[in-house]
């Protein structure tokens, strides 16, 4: 291999750290506003996406599942796959899209059919396990006790009152059912206060993933002077911007401005 | 017979014959007239999901229905006994143990979880001294719920020998039928003079037909269920039973998880012999619906190439973006079958391994998907800004929630708290503390009835799915 | 007062910047110093791993753990050091497992992680650890697998070549169904728990260790409460809990400093938004 193709191959790591970090910079560029690089960068974060998915789906699945068991091993069968793999695209057909449907309904039947096996292997153990003992086992005693019991009182009310929040085919119109909606509501909001703060973990790790890139893997393959030109054009890109003269919004406001004496 | 592997011109002429079939059944179905349309869609619907329906709803072999019948009595049997083991009360063992703190040496008895915090904490600590765990006999009580413990163990363990035996007995039947089906396999090779290289090519077993396949499948499930399941249990329990007659040295605590592990050992022996016939065909399907629902992949790719190949064409604005789709598109995709199957170790098999998993993937695709997604830890500022307003007490509610889980998570919550000691029931205010009680009491009870909710209202639509009931745009178009 | 009603109408961009420094600096100079402490979730997951078979027990004892890859790069700064500890754990222990990835990015970035981490700890493919190559179909591919997994699987990633190829692969040898599984380790950003629970969970009685993104993590408690899962990892403290179980200090230890101080600025941020909008009212409701 010569030229630019040995340089690519003894360099690939390097090309590629700068290749990630120009694309991190571009996206995060959005944050001070939309501008062309961000819109680039989606554009071929996309075309890599779909590139990677066509590779993927063709080399992990249709090649060994498919391709090899009919030309290598000989079982041609798998050749009936074809037409219902070719059933989705008469979507674009105009007089035959139900033909596409047809796979789509044999795709959501497989699912809907799995679908009860989940919920009786996902469900019903956790019905069993929200009858929870109110008073203390025999056995137990002291601040253990006190503390088991208060935990199962609390978790029953709160199971009880979201529940009967969610029953929207009864009628609210009694007290006790208006009131358990009211409080079941109440305590949905204390559950959702303590989703967001989970949440605000999880997207601030991302970031810090990010982060993390740039200072790690990044930053040592940077030689230093390349971070003093940077903050040094950083520095005057701000001030170009703070002292660059806006233009006039109106035509009015220009020739006020013209006319206005010095 | 019909699915046997096939080769050379043969093959060839199977799979054109496949094609122009599939090619022939398309057009048959441009042909059908609007009003038959829904109900062909109906049907498959419904034919496909009652797959996955009946598979799950129909039990599983009658001859080996006693076997799990019993099984079942025993795992009942040893729940039983786990539950009167759980209710007596385990005094936990304390550790005496010593560290440096502050230049002089300290000697603490602390209890026996709290050590791995301890260390830490305070750096290397020294265990001088461990009183173990012993259960709280004293009472009636646990007496006789140890005596119940022990007498319900030898019922469960009667269970399982008979359970045993009922499988030996078994045993035969199915190998017996086995061999008869074998011997007509071999009949019908020798009648269609199939070689032993074809049936060496035939993996699925569709040759030597499906049912010597699921007999052998049941005959290997038999034998695990006793040799690997069944027998080992009856040990142990009968060990964990002696050893609860030595009352004032019995390790409770041990003894209950042995008996919790042997109920799943016995669950699962009776939940392999329940498989009924459309079991060995799941894989199948698996693969079948992989396959097909792969090739839907060209939808997504056309679709994107139709959009922006317009904007190219018409020169819009933007179009450039729309080039760069392109050139990334087909610099991954190419790149990606180059480096996959060229000639390994070629120039160009090298070269386009550096591109693919230097350049574009590891550098360009990782890195802008990962940026994509980070991009919201920014919007989760703002928004919070802006949208946690105290307009009514419910957001007290729910940002006093949200503040002590956000604080309770990460180490400056601990730090707040530091000063509250870790042991007794003052421990119980950290904010670590706090916020694991949030997420494991209120909140874990709000999430269930949420769960409940979500799992029937899921249930239901997929019901409604298939029975075709659903209605909405979809579903409602004309055909 | 003035200056006060202004807090309600503070530019996203100074916000924005708010966050980059706070959560450069720590990474930078670790200011933070606070030892994690270890939760009972975490704890649970960490002795479960404990208790596994390793690659010296009795054949009839032998089972391999599964860790089931659902991320990809957009949560991998949170799933990638969960997985990357629990891989730890069990090269350190000696626990044989395989790497099932149904997220097409997830196989490169898992594999990639895994390998350079075997090559740190000196273990061997094919016998410490293997990686199966991408599922496409997630609830079928766990249907399939209770009943034949080589076949189910297919291939593995590195060779692509049969997994019932024992010789070369001899972690896969007595691996029929998924009831040889000693573990799963779920990591995922989604809500697929669940589906380990209901066909391979509760059918083949495996232990799960749940591993979720912090959006899913009120969510694993209850699968936790009901015993359906034997211990989790919830988010990136998860990962640097059990990290510090294992006396490590990866990725999730380092980030820990920062993610306290971008919390510590939205709670700010809302408390000053908070004083803005009342002072903003007041002047509204006097004027």
């Amino acid at each position: 291999m010569h030229g630019i193709g040995s340089v690519i191959i003894s360099h690939k790591e390097i090309i590629g750290l700068w290749a990630g970090a120009i694309c991190t910079l571009a996206i995060f560029s959005l944050l001070y506003k939309e501008n062309p690089v961000y819109r680039l960068a989606e554009h071929v974060f996309i075309g890599l996406a779909m590139g990677y998915g066509v590779f993927i789906t063709w080399s992990e699945v249709l090649q060994p599942k498919w391709w090899d068991p009919m030309v290598n091993k000989g079982q041609w069968w798998w050749a009936l796959a074809i037409t219902p793999g070719l059933m989705y695209y008469f979507i674009y057909s105009k007089h035959n899209v139900w033909i596409s449907r047809i796979i789509l309904g044999a795709t959501f039947g497989f699912f809907s059919g799995l679908a009860f096996q989940g919920f009786a292997n996902t469900y019903i153990p956790m019905v069993g396990a929200s009858f929870k003992p109110l008073a203390p086992t025999p056995g137990e005693a002291g601040i253990g006790a006190f503390s088991s019991v208060f935990n199962n009182v609390i978790f029953v009310v709160v199971l009880v009152a979201v529940m009967g929040y969610f029953f929207f085919s009864i009628d609210h119109s009694a007290r006790s059912v208006r009131h358990t909606a009211a409080l079941g509501r109440w305590f949905l909001m204390f559950a959702f206060g303590a989703m967001f703060g989970a949440t605000v973990m999880a997207r601030m790790a991302l970031f810090i993933g990010r982060v993390d890139f740039l200072r790690t893997d990044f930053a040592p393959f940077v030689p230093a002077w390349f971070w003093y030109v940077a903050i040094g054009l950083v520095i005057a890109a701000v001030l170009m911007y703070l002292t660059w003269p806006k233009p006039p919004t109106k035509p009015e406001e220009a020739d006020a401005e013209e006319a206005a004496p010095s | 017979m019909f699915f046997v592997p096939l080769r050379g011109y043969s093959l060839g002429l199977a799979i054109g014959a496949c094609v122009v079939l599939g090619v022939l059944l398309l057009f048959l179905l441009t042909q059908v007239p609007h009003r038959y349309r829904k109900p062909i869609i109906i049907g498959v619907t419904f034919l496909f999901g009652w797959f996955y329906f009946l598979e799950f709803m129909i039990p599983g072999d009658r001859a080996t229905a006693p076997v799990r019948g019993i099984l079942r009595s025993a795992e009942h049997k040893l729940r039983l006994a786990q539950t009167d083991l759980e209710a007596i009360t385990v005094i936990k063992g304390q550790l005496t143990v010593q560290y440096v703190e502050g230049g002089r040496t300290v000697k603490r008895l602390i209890p026996k979880d709290e050590l791995k915090n301890l260390e830490l904490d305070k750096g290397e600590v020294k265990v001088v001294h461990e009183d173990k765990d012993r259960p709280r006999l004293g009472e009636h009580d646990g007496v006789r719920r140890v005596m119940r413990a022990r007498e319900i163990m030898a019922a469960a363990v009667a269970d399982l020998r008979r359970a045993k035996s009922e499988i030996e007995r078994l045993r035969p039947q199915v190998q017996r039928q086995l061999d008869q089906e074998s011997k007509k396999a071999e009949a019908e090779a020798k009648r269609y003079k199939l070689t032993k290289e074809m049936l060496a090519r035939d993996e699925q077993g569709n040759i030597l037909n499906q049912r010597t396949k699921a007999l052998r499948k049941r005959i290997d499930d038999l034998k695990d269920a006793a040799q690997k399941k069944i027998d080992p249990t009856i040990a142990t329990i009968e060990s964990a039973r002696s050893e609860l007659g030595n009352l004032s040295t019995a390790d409770v605590e041990s003894i209950r998880s042995v008996a919790a592990a042997k109920v799943e050992d016995v669950s699962l022996a009776r939940s392999t012999l329940s498989d009924n016939f459309l079991t060995p065909y799941k894989e199948t399907a698996s693969n079948i619906n992989a396959v097909i629902g792969s090739f839907a992949i060209g939808l997504g790719v056309f679709g994107l190439m139709s959009l922006h190949g317009k904007t190219i064409r018409r020169r819009r604005r933007g179009w450039i973006n729309s080039l760069a789709f392109y050139v990334a598109l087909f610099a991954m995709a190419l790149v990606g079958f180059l480096q996959k199957y060229l000639q390994q170790k070629s120039g160009g098999q090298i070269l386009s391994d550096a591109l693919y998993s230097g350049i574009l993937f590891n550098g360009a695709y990782i890195s802008l998907q990962a940026t994509m997604f980070s991009l919201v830890a920014f919007y989760i500022v703002s928004a919070a800004y802006r949208a946690f307003r105290v307009k009514s007490r419910e957001a007290v509610l729910m940002m006093g929630a949200a503040l002590l889980v956000m604080l309770g998570l990460v180490p400056i919550g601990q730090w707040m708290t530091s000063g509250i000691t870790h042991v007794g029931w003052l421990g119980s205010f950290r904010l670590e503390r706090v916020q694991d009680w949030i997420m494991t009491v209120p909140n874990m009870a709000a999430q269930r009835g949420m769960a409940f909710g979500i799992g029937v209202g899921g249930l239901a639509m997929a019901l409604r799915i298939w029975l075709s009931l659903e209605r909405g745009a979809y579903f409602d178009k004309q055909l | 007062m003035g200056f006060l009603t202004y807090l309600d109408r503070i530019d996203r961009r100074i916000m924005y910047l708010l966050l980059a420094v706070v959560v450069i600096v720590p990474l930078i100079f670790p200011i933070i110093r606070q030892k994690t402490e270890i939760t009972p979730e975490v704890m649970k997951a960490y002795e479960a791993v404990e208790k596994l078979p390793t690659k010296d027990a009795p054949r009839k004892d032998y089972k391999i753990a599964v860790i089931s890859v659902f991320f990809g790069p957009g949560t991998m700064a949170e799933n990638r050091p969960q997985m990357e500890a629990l891989v730890r754990h069990f090269f350190r222990r000696g626990v044989p497992f395989g790497i099932l990835p149904f997220d097409q990015a997830g196989t490169t970035l898992a594999y990639n992680k895994v390998d350079q981490i075997a090559k740190e700890m000196n273990k061997e493919y094919g016998k410490d650890w293997i990686a199966f190559s991408w599922q496409p179909i997630f609830d079928q591919t766990l249907q399939a697998m209770a009943t034949n997994v080589p076949r189910t699987l297919g291939r593995d990633k590195r060779y692509n070549a049969p997994l019932t190829d024992t010789k070369r692969f001899p972690i896969m040898e007595g691996i029929k169904t998924a009831g040889d599984f000693s573990m799963v380790v779920e990591v995922t950003p989604s809500g697929t728990v669940p589906a380990w629970i209901s066909y391979i969970g509760q059918t083949k009685k495996v232990p799960i260790v749940y591993c979720p993104t912090g959006v899913m993590v009120p969510e694993g408690y209850n699968f936790l409460d009901a015993h359906q899962i034997v211990g989790m990892l919830p988010g990136l403290m998860g990962a640097a809990r059990y990290e510090a179980a294992l006396g490590e200090k990866g990725f999730a230890t380092r980030a820990a400093g920062s993610l306290s101080t971008s919390h510590v600025l939205i709670i700010v941020l809302i408390i000053l938004g908070n004083i803005g909008y009342f002072m903003s009212l007041r002047q509204r409701s006097s004027s």
